[in-house]
This record gives C-alpha cells, structure tokens and sequence, in this order.
C-alpha cells in the first residue's frame, strides 16, 4: 500500500492522480490534457500586432501508468505555433517528459524526468509552471532513502530541460532531512516539533572564455530548520552560492547568499503570518548565459500578495529580484464573530496583508575601470536596507456573508511599483496606485449565481510618481448556472490613459461549459497587455484581439 | 546507501573558487605565417557615440583581438538611439544606412547596448551577446567550425576616380548545401571624434565623461553590393568550386583612404550564419 501511496504523490505532482486502494498489481492508466487556441486580429490601437498565422496552439497531454511498485508516464506538447506571449523558442511538437519510477521498501529511484525541491527551493528546486511557459524539468536520475523514520535523503544528478533541449550544465545535489521527533518513540508525541535540512547542489558547465577564468563547478548549499509548537511555527532557510559569474549579476564574482524567516501564528478565527528574506546574488541557473526564464536552478520564494482581480494582479505585479532584495511581509486574518455587532449574522472576515521590497545596500567595489576590478563586484551592508524601494502592497480584504443569497467583499490596495527595476526598464519610473474593488455574489434558487465586480485603478501623485498609462476602470457580471454552464462579459476601461487614442475599453465575452472532468471555454474580445506572475516568476502577456477555445480533460 | 554516499561525496567536491579571474596573457600564435585556409570570426560591435558604457566593451573586443589576432575581425556598428538623435551630448554621427538596417533586423539596439554579433550565430537562443559572452563564443566557434570556404580580397582606390574596386575570389573546401550570399563593406579605422565614455563600464585610458578625441575603430561605413549582399551560391556547391566576383562603390567625402578595409562575409540566407569572413586594407 505503501508504494501506491507514494506513486500517486509522485504521479500528482505533474497533474493526475487517481487513486483506487488494495488493487496494487493493476495497471491503472491517467492523464489529463489541455488545448488552447487564440485566433489573432490586428488591432493597431492597443497595440496587437499582425499574427501571419492568425491561429496559435498550445496543447499538452500527460499520460501515467501505475503497476505495483512501478509508475511511469510521459508528457507529450505542441506548440503550432507557440501563443504570443510564450518564448516562441517552443514552437514544435514531441514528448517533452518521461520518466519511469520504481519504489520499494524506503527507496526510490527515478529515471528520465522528475520535479523535486529541496526547503524553499534557494539552493535547488525545479518544477513547472504551464500558465507562464515555465519548465526546467530535470532529465536523469533521482533517489530518494528513508534511513529510518524521520531521516530522508534525496540525491540528483542530470540535467535541465531548455525549451526542446537540455541546458548546457550538469547538476548534482543531495539534500538531508531529519524530523527530530520522530527518532525516539517517546518524543513523537510532543508538542514541540523540530525538523533539520540541509542541501548541496553543485553546477558544472565548460568555461571557454579565453579572457577570464570562469568557475565551472559552483556550489549552492543551505541549512533549514522548521519548529512547530501548538499554534505557532518558525521557519528558517539559509543559503550561500559560491562565485557564479554570469548573465544575471553581469559576470561579477562575488559570493551570493539568501536568509529567509517566516512565523505563523494561528487560533481560531485569528491567523499571523510575519516574514523576511534577504536575497544577494543568488539568480543560479544551469548555464551561465541563459536569461527569461530559462533553466533556473533555484527559487526564491515571493513574499508578496498573488491577487487575483484583475487590475491588482496583471498591471504592476512583483517579480521576485534574485540578484538582490529585501523583502518583508505581515498578514493578519480575522474573524469578527457572527452574530456580533461589527460581525453580523454570520461573522466578516477582515484580512490585512503589507508587504515591502526595498533593493540592498551596496557599495561598489569598482576603483577604476581595470577589467579585473570590474568583476568583483560590490560589498553589501546587511545590516541596513537599500535606498532603492521596489516595491508595496498595503491591501486590506473584508468579506462578509449577509444571507443564504449574498456574499460581498471590498479590498483596498495601496501598490507601489518600481518599473525600472522590476521590468528592466529605464526610462519610465515608479508608480503608486490605489486600487479599489468590490465584489459581490448572488445566489439565487436552483444554481443559477450571478457575481459581479467592480474595480478602480487611479494612479496618485502624478508630480511625483511616473504615470504610466493613468486610471483603469473594470467590470465584470458572471452568471452561473450550476453545475454546467457560465457566461461573463468584463470590460477594462483605460479612461485616465494621457494619450486620449488610447483611452480604450477591453471588452470580453467568455463562455464556459464543464462536464465531470471536462471543461470547454470560449472567449471573444480584446485582451490588455500585462504581466502575468506566479509566485513572483512573470512572463509578458501582450495586447490581442479575436476569438479564444480552451479545452481540459483530466481522464 | 553507499550510492548515496558516493554522491555526497562528488557533490561536496563541486565547487571551483576563483581568485583571480584574469586568464593572464596568453595568446594564440598568429595565423598570417601560415597560408593555409582558416576559419575566421566577425564580431560585430553595436555602439554609438553616446553609448558611454560601449568603450568598455570595445576594450573586450580589443582584447579578444589580442589573442585571436588574424582569426578575429573586428567591425563597429553605429546604429540606433546611440548613434544619432539619442545622443546631444556628443555631436556627430558614423552611423550607415546598412548599419541601421542590420542593427533592426536583428533588434540590438532595441535591446540597448553594448551588445553584438559573433559570426551572428546563436547562444542560448539569442543572437544578440552581451560582451561578456563574446569570448565564450568565438572560441567556441573557432574550436567547434571547420573551415569551409577561403575569401581572397584585392581592394584598390583610385584617387582620379575617387572609386574603391574589390576583387574577391571564393574557394569553397566543403560540399556545401544551402544559399549563400556575399557582402562586402567598407571599414575605417582612427577616426578621430567625440565619444561618451563612462567612469566603471567605459574605457579607462581615456576621458571621463566624454573624450573629444577617441580613436573609433574598425567603423562600418557602408556596403559595396547592398545591405544583405548578392547571391552567391543558391541551392549547393562542391567542394573546389571557386567564384570570382568584383564590387565597387565611390569613397565617402569623409572617408581617409589611408584608413580604409574592404570587409567580405558569406552567410547562409536561412540561418543568417556567417561562413567565413575576411578584410584586407585599401592600398
């Protein structure tokens, strides 16, 4: 039983699982497929260029198998041609994925493709991320050996898939796990709970530089701990890369280090999240020259809001800086309690998120313009914050239910953006918006549910702060009839924008259909250019107009 | 388990620390004694006199050039925001029409500068390089390409006429598929003009923030047969084959003769690849 168990986690992790318990020798086969088609028209106004295709695809298919204490699977993609937005370097077809696993007893051993990460990911993790075109997949081996209960280790060896090929380096690494409680019968039950980690990853890439010595093994290596007591939890993530000349920190070869510390307190109808990190040349990636985001090694996670409305998430959202930040972040969530005065009948909940960004204080190591110099790169002070301010977001979210047929939220964000440092550009500035929305769903009888929102976007301080393209406006009415049906209509509304041509609406029609585990989706409209970011890794999402279809089965 | 260890064990090793990063002074003998066909590389700079980091990384080409010497050659793009209108703070301009040309169509100046082109073939997907992945590029290219043509150039000036005359011979050392074309271009060397050079990223031996009196090298001045050249070799050619052609175009009233090279490249119309590559000085 074991074995089936730990399949189907590993079989989940690149999307499908399905479990059916005490028939362990039965081949059982799953997959899940998605397609998504855009159909183009030029649209010189908001800036949708000529698509000499007029159609794009992007399709996947996983297929896995599962027998006894073996599973594999393989992923098979098509790009023809890739969708704007995505590196057109996937333009193609062919299986992007495979693996076959084996487990028994307290090891386990991976051949082909796997996702792992060890800790928070600084030193080493590797995953995918469909909706961003992000995937560096590892291609080699993996084993993964419980010494005893509570002692794992994991180590990996191979190399990173690069759009349809393999990067250039070769990574090994080896990551130790100890949860302390559990070496001793009479400590499992404690209270107090304590788990160690520690993590090495080595990078070997050719240097063939003939001006300078590159390093073509660098270390990555980290130590973490995670406590746990009652309500509370601490966790604490170190790490330091060795010198890593590359594209990202502009061929310095200066050691890197990141810190992060997170601390959570929760209790009934209160919940405390309260984290820091600090990040100093630590971008890690398998080839010194690659950018965007291709084969990444390392992850540092955001300490920043993900919103989901769409001013708030698709205009200004924070990609995280490796090469260097300091970042800080307090969430409170509250529950008024129903049938309280402030609460209501049914209580409101009252969530307040603050979250900071600020770049290092750096000093630069350059005397004089010698070559060598040049390379050595700068001093940190990290006892003091950087001048430069990235990035924040002060957002305050009250929710409250008024009856079986009304819900209703208003969220309020105070967002501040650093375009030149976040989207690598330099001739615009930073922006400060205040963001207003409100949200609200009906229920009415038999599942029908109407949602609508409206959001505000004004840009402040026009003196002081770089306008960008000024004031949105954004509606939004969905209707719902359960279980199949949805239709929603949206517009964006760029009204404040100072270039009056392109004070543009946005219309958006989508219609979707969902039956067991099959969706369809069409849209028709114009879509805004924007950022698009999951936990602080972004890719561009350009203007288009014209037709949408997007089909997922899971099977 | 003693797999596991066995791995621990490489992973602790992998870790190089670099002191010093400078490789030192170590050059490769120069080819010019021998006669023997060899491959060649062009890097191509995009600049600009108002680009003050760009000096630095003319420092990097220069020394590149050191260690390759014959193998390297060298051409500078004035082209973009850089070039002209962008920059009034240094009057001037040794942008070219073809330079421009080349400079959209590969998007680099878009991109911002300093970056450019070794033998405009791709890295990590990019053609465009940063000058620091120049080195990594050309040595890559000169390890990994077997030389499949010899470009011969005899260039002249006639001062009566005020024409500049190339006469070019291609022997191809390879079966080769694919179309081919061939450019020749004009470069000149020491023009003497102002140049914004930046303390930290510029280069150090002359005036910051701007020198009045930088030597800009190796200056694209112009094609002699169009921006993307004349067919050369459409569909295949055998090994053996040799192709003569003759180009000519009339000196620019700037131009000094005494600083003139008549530049020659051959690359491949899908790939945009350059093949080979060649200069000689006016006589």
């Amino acid at each position: 039983m074991k074995s089936l168990i730990g399949g189907c986690l590993l079989v989940a992790s690149i999307g499908i699982c399905t479990t059916t318990y005490g028939q362990e020798n039965e081949l059982r086969i799953g997959g899940n497929t998605q397609l998504d088609m855009q159909y183009y028209y030029p649209d010189s106004i908001i800036g949708a260029d000529t698509v000499p295709e007029k159609m794009l695809m992007n399709g996947y298919t996983n297929i896995n198998f599962i027998k006894g204490n073996w599973s594999a699977g393989f992923r098979y993609e098509a790009y023809v041609n890739p969708i704007l937005g995505f590196d057109p370097g996937y333009e193609g077809t062919g299986i992007s994925y495979r693996y076959v696993t084996y487990k028994q007893d307290n090891i386990e051993v991976t051949l082909g493709n796997f996702y792992e990460q060890f800790g928070s990911g600084m030193v080493f993790r590797t995953y995918e991320a469909r909706t961003l075109g992000y995937d560096n997949a590892m291609d080699g081996f993996r084993i993964r050996y419980q010494v005893t209960d509570g002692i794992h280790l994991t180590s990996i060896w191979g190399k990173q898939r690069q759009l349809w090929a393999l990067g250039e380096g070769l990574i090994r690494g080896f990551d130790g796990e100890v949860m302390i409680n559990e070496l001793k019968e009479s400590w499992k039950d404690k209270k107090t709970q304590l788990t160690l980690g520690g993590s090495f990853v080595s990078k070997y890439q050719e240097d063939k530089d003939p001006l300078y010595i590159l390093p073509e093994n660098v270390g990555n290596y980290g130590g973490r701990f995670n406590l746990n007591s009652g309500n509370f939890n601490l966790y604490g993530e170190y790490a330091e890369k060795i010198n890593d000349p590359s594209r990202d920190n502009g061929f310095i070869y200066k050691d890197g280090r990141a810190l992060l510390l997170e601390a959570t307190y929760s209790q009934k109808g209160l919940g405390v999240y309260l984290a820091g990190k600090m990040v100093d040349n630590m971008a890690y990636r398998s080839d010194r020259t690659a950018s965007g985001n291709n084969v990444m090694i390392n992850y540092h996670p955001a300490l920043t809001k993900q919103h989901t409305y769409a001013l708030a998430a698709t205009l200004y959202p924070y990609a995280t800086q490796p090469t260097g930040e300091m970042a800080a972040q307090l969430e409170v969530a509250y529950k008024i309690k129903k049938k309280s005065k402030l609460g209501g009948k049914y209580g409101t909940n009252v969530t307040l998120n603050l979250s900071t960004v600020q770049g290092l204080d750096t000093t630069t190591l350059v005397t004089n313009s010698s070559a060598e110099n040049k390379r050595l790169g700068y001093e940190v002070n990290y006892f003091n914050v950087g001048s430069q301010k990235y990035f924040h977001d002060y957002n305050i979210e009250i929710s409250r239910k008024f009856n079986k047929h009304l819900k209703m939220k208003y969220t309020y964000l105070n967002l501040l953006y650093n375009m030149n440092v976040v989207q690598g550009l330099q001739t615009k500035g930073t922006v400060l918006t205040h963001i207003h929305v409100l949200e609200a769903t009906h229920r009415l009888t038999n599942g029908h549910a109407i949602r609508w929102e409206m959001q505000h976007l004004g840009v402040a301080d026009e003196n002081k702060y770089y306008p960008d393209m000024g004031n949105w406006a954004y509606g939004l009415v969905e209707y719902t009839y359960a279980p199949h049906w949805f239709f929603t209509v949206l517009d964006q509304y760029n009204y404040g924008n100072k270039d009056e041509a392109r004070r543009v609406h946005y219309f958006t029609g989508v219609v979707g259909y969902m039956k067991g585990q099959h969706r369809i989706q069409a849209g028709y409209g114009r879509q805004r250019a924007g950022i698009f970011c999951v936990g602080g890794v972004c890719r561009n999402v350009p203007a288009a107009n014209g037709f949408t279809l997007s089909i997922t089965s899971n099977f | 388990m003693s797999t596991l260890v066995v791995i621990l064990l490489a992973v602790l090793a992998g870790c190089d620390h670099v002191e010093f990063p400078n490789q030192g002074n170590i050059t490769e003998p120069p080819d010019t004694t021998n006669h023997a066909p060899v491959q060649k590389v062009m890097l191509e700079e995009f600049t600009g006199q108002g680009c003050g980091n760009c000096p630095g990384a003319a420092v990097t080409a220069r020394q590149l050039k050191n260690i390759y010497n014959d193998r390297l050659i060298l051409v500078s793009i004035h082209a973009g925001w850089f070039a002209n209108g962008g920059n009034p703070w240094v009057p001037g301009d040794l942008s070219c029409a073809e330079g421009e040309e080349i400079d959209q169509s590969f998007g680099i100046s878009a991109v911002g500068n300093p970056n450019g082109m070794v033998n405009r073939k791709a890295a990590n997907g990019s053609v465009v390089l940063g000058p620091d992945a120049w080195g990594t590029q050309v040595a890559d290219i000169l390890d990994h390409t077997a030389v499949s043509a010899d470009i011969e150039i005899s260039a002249d000036y006639t001062g009566e006429t005020g024409q500049i005359t190339a006469d070019i011979t291609v022997s191809y050392l390879q079966d080769l598929s694919g179309d081919y074309k061939i450019v020749a271009a004009i470069l000149e060397d020491d023009i003497v003009a102002p140049q914004t050079n930046y303390d930290g990223n510029g280069d150090p031996d002359y005036n910051s923030p701007t020198e009045n009196n930088y030597p800009h090298q190796h200056i694209l001045r112009g094609h002699m047969n169009s921006t993307w050249g004349s067919d050369l070799a459409p569909g295949s050619v055998a090994s053996g084959t040799t192709t003569q052609v003759s180009y000519s175009m009339a000196k620019g009233e700037t131009w000094d003769p005494s600083n003139l090279s008549v530049l020659v490249y051959i690359y491949e119309v899908s790939t945009q690849e350059i093949l080979q590559v060649e200069s000689v000085h006016i006589d």
